[in-house]
């Protein structure tokens, strides 16, 4: 190694200062964003560091790998055939593992994790209402990702993504709000509350809904994907705004609209904890399953003409 | 076990009925819509099947 | 600029010459105002207390009534597939039928709303900032509004589908509009209500018109 080469060697490998770089990103996240207790954050601190690692270091030592894998995730997750095989491959072991997932929480969560000290049992909504809740949240945001890629770069998967989760987006909207009402109830003293969080899921499922009977309304399913994309952007930003708005407005005239979780949430235990998070994890999957069997229904109408699809129907008995 | 019978289990001390009326109707809802799509998405291969024969045999 | 101003001509000179349309908006807002005193109690402190709310969301139906015919003719004619092939930037048209359609339409609501709002028992001092909170509400109702009028512009049944796509759309408006109301009731300073208002004009001003003629371009199938 000649003298300009050593003089160009970082003082300290640049990997280092990445992986070190996305290892805080995870802890900040893991701090503002998620409410879970410190021993989690330093799980969560450790996996995210060795993660940004392991990329990183293959990053440099197999950079042509990298990106050959990037395009090739580009080009079979756009084509609806890729996308049809690899998720008929998936299916069946995402249903597995979103039946364990739930089944496992939802019995810890009802029969095994102690009783709330204030709340008593009736807190056990819990495993229903805040998963349902989330996912509703994540699928709404997955709709707005999907309808930028749909229209900047006319991806068909990307149309037929957002028609695969409109529906089960509405149904677990249409659940948190309900589990949230009967869960105010012995809570609160009252089914519904005009607070933030109640009033972003309802206008959530309001959107949801719209999104759906747009889509039916269009008939070329083209052009039907492609008006549900934008309306799914509009949608996005719509969601923050009434959230926020709702937020303001109460703190005006209320002083601090009542909190779902207030001081428990903060100190929330881990034998709470843990199913909660099982629950969560499971309604993630549930929803890839449905989506999946959602797409795949849309993939085989939209390309009846093609052959592959006629092979693969005909075959598969 | 944070219960002692069954039926402790079932009154959620008091709490049942918001419990488990909040419980049935998600995981009846998760189910049906799960068994929705996977129906649709056998009727569109049965109509598939369907629509290839009468070409054929309008050939 | 000739651009704009020759849209602006033609859109000013289609909505005088008929002029029913526009009169059914009108009507529709007053008639609809002073409706909820009939069918709700009209003591002086109950109407007070819901004036807010029914004239922000009366003037909200009137607007979502009227943006549907804003593209309709246009498209029933052929004139919006032309316009959308011509040379010419989209934005212009799509500007000057919205400042067009807002001036016919949102300023006479701002106009008739002080009398609406006396009606209702609301004090004369209050008056100002319902005409104020509408002047500044409407502009961003009629952008968001034509956002789903474009979307469902060629489609028969189009009524029902526009108002389940746009109402949810309407809340933050509506929220700060019947707020700023409310505000001022309570004694309040209104600017900061009225501050986000304006915040929601300038967002719904700088990225709707772009998603309007988007959605022009999906619905007439590119």
């Amino acid at each position: 190694m000649s003298k300009k080469q050593i003089d160009k060697q970082p003082l300290f490998p640049r990997h280092f200062l990445i992986s070190s770089v996305l290892g805080l990103l995870g802890v900040v996240l893991a701090f503002y964003i998620w409410d879970v207790p410190l021993a989690n954050k330093t799980v969560i601190l450790v996996a995210s560091y060795v993660i940004g690692w392991c990329f990183y270091f293959g990053a440099i030592h197999r950079p042509s790998w990298y990106w050959r894998t990037l395009v090739r995730w580009y080009h079979q997750l756009g084509s609806p055939q890729h996308f049809y095989r690899i998720s008929g491959w998936w299916l069946p072991w995402l249903t597995l593992i979103a039946v364990f997932l739930l089944g496992v929480g939802v019995v810890w969560g009802l029969a095994f994790s102690p009783p709330h000290y204030e709340q008593g049992n009736s807190y056990r909504i819990i495993y229903l209402h805040v998963p349902a809740a989330s996912g509703a949240l994540m699928g709404y945001m997955a709709m707005g990702f999907c309808g930028v890629v749909a229209l900047v770069w006319r991806l068909k998967m990307a149309e037929i993504m957002i028609k695969a989760i409109a529906p089960f987006g509405a149904v677990l909207a249409a659940i948190s709000l309900f589990s949230g009402a009967v869960w105010g109830k012995p809570t609160w003293g009252t089914y519904w509350v005009w607070d933030a969080r109640l009033t972003s899921m309802l206008i959530l499922f309001f959107l949801y809904l719209g999104i759906i009977a747009l889509q039916n309304a269009i008939p070329d399913p083209r052009q039907a994907g492609r008006a549900a994309s934008l309306l799914a952007i509009v949608g996005v930003v719509n969601v923050f705004i009434v959230r926020y708005s709702v937020e303001w407005w109460h703190s005006l005239h209320q002083g601090g609209s009542m909190s779902l979780f207030g001081a428990a949430k903060s100190q929330i235990h881990p034998s709470m904890l843990w199913p909660l998070l099982l629950c969560m994890f499971g309604t993630y999957f549930l929803f890839a399953v449905t989506v999946f069997i959602r797409a795949r229904t849309e993939i085989l109408w939209r390309e009846r003409r093609s052959n592959w699809v006629r092979r693969e129907v005909e075959n598969a008995i | 076990m944070q219960f002692e019978t069954f039926a402790d289990f079932i009154a959620m001390g008091g709490h049942g009925p918001y419990v488990w009326s909040a419980f049935i109707s998600g995981v009846l809802l998760l189910v049906a819509n799960t068994w929705w799509a996977k129906a649709r998405y056998n009727k569109t291969k049965r109509e598939l099947k369907a629509l290839w024969r009468r070409q054929s045999m309008q050939e | 600029m000739s651009l704009l101003l020759a849209c602006l001509r033609r859109e000013w000179l289609i909505s005088i010459r008929r002029p029913s349309e526009l009169v059914n908006a009108w009507f529709f807002f007053v008639v609809v105002v002073s409706l909820f005193p009939l069918a709700i109690a009209p003591r002086e402190e109950t109407l007070q207390s819901m004036a807010s709310g029914v004239l922000w969301v009366a003037a909200l139906l009137a607007v979502l009534l009227s943006i549907e015919s804003l593209f309709r003719d246009d498209e029933a004619s052929g004139v919006l597939e032309q316009l959308l092939v011509a040379p010419q930037e989209m934005i212009w048209v799509v500007l000057a039928k919205l400042s067009v359609h807002w001036l016919l339409i949102g300023f006479p609501l701002v106009l008739v709303s002080p009398v609406l709002a006396y009606m209702l028992q609301l004090p004369p001092e209050i008056l100002p900032a319902v005409a104020y909170s509408l002047a500044l509400g409407t502009p961003s109702l009629v952008i968001i509004g034509a956002i789903g009028a474009a979307l469902t512009v060629g489609l028969q049944r189009g009524g029902v589908l526009l108002a389940l796509l746009i109402l949810p759309l309407y809340v933050p408006v509506l929220i700060f509009g019947a707020g700023a109301i409310q505000r001022a009731m309570a004694g309040d300073d209104i600017s900061g209500v009225l501050a986000v208002l304006g915040a929601i004009l300038a967002l719904t001003l700088s990225v709707g018109p772009w998603a309007i003629v988007q959605g022009l371009k999906i619905s007439t199938g590119d």
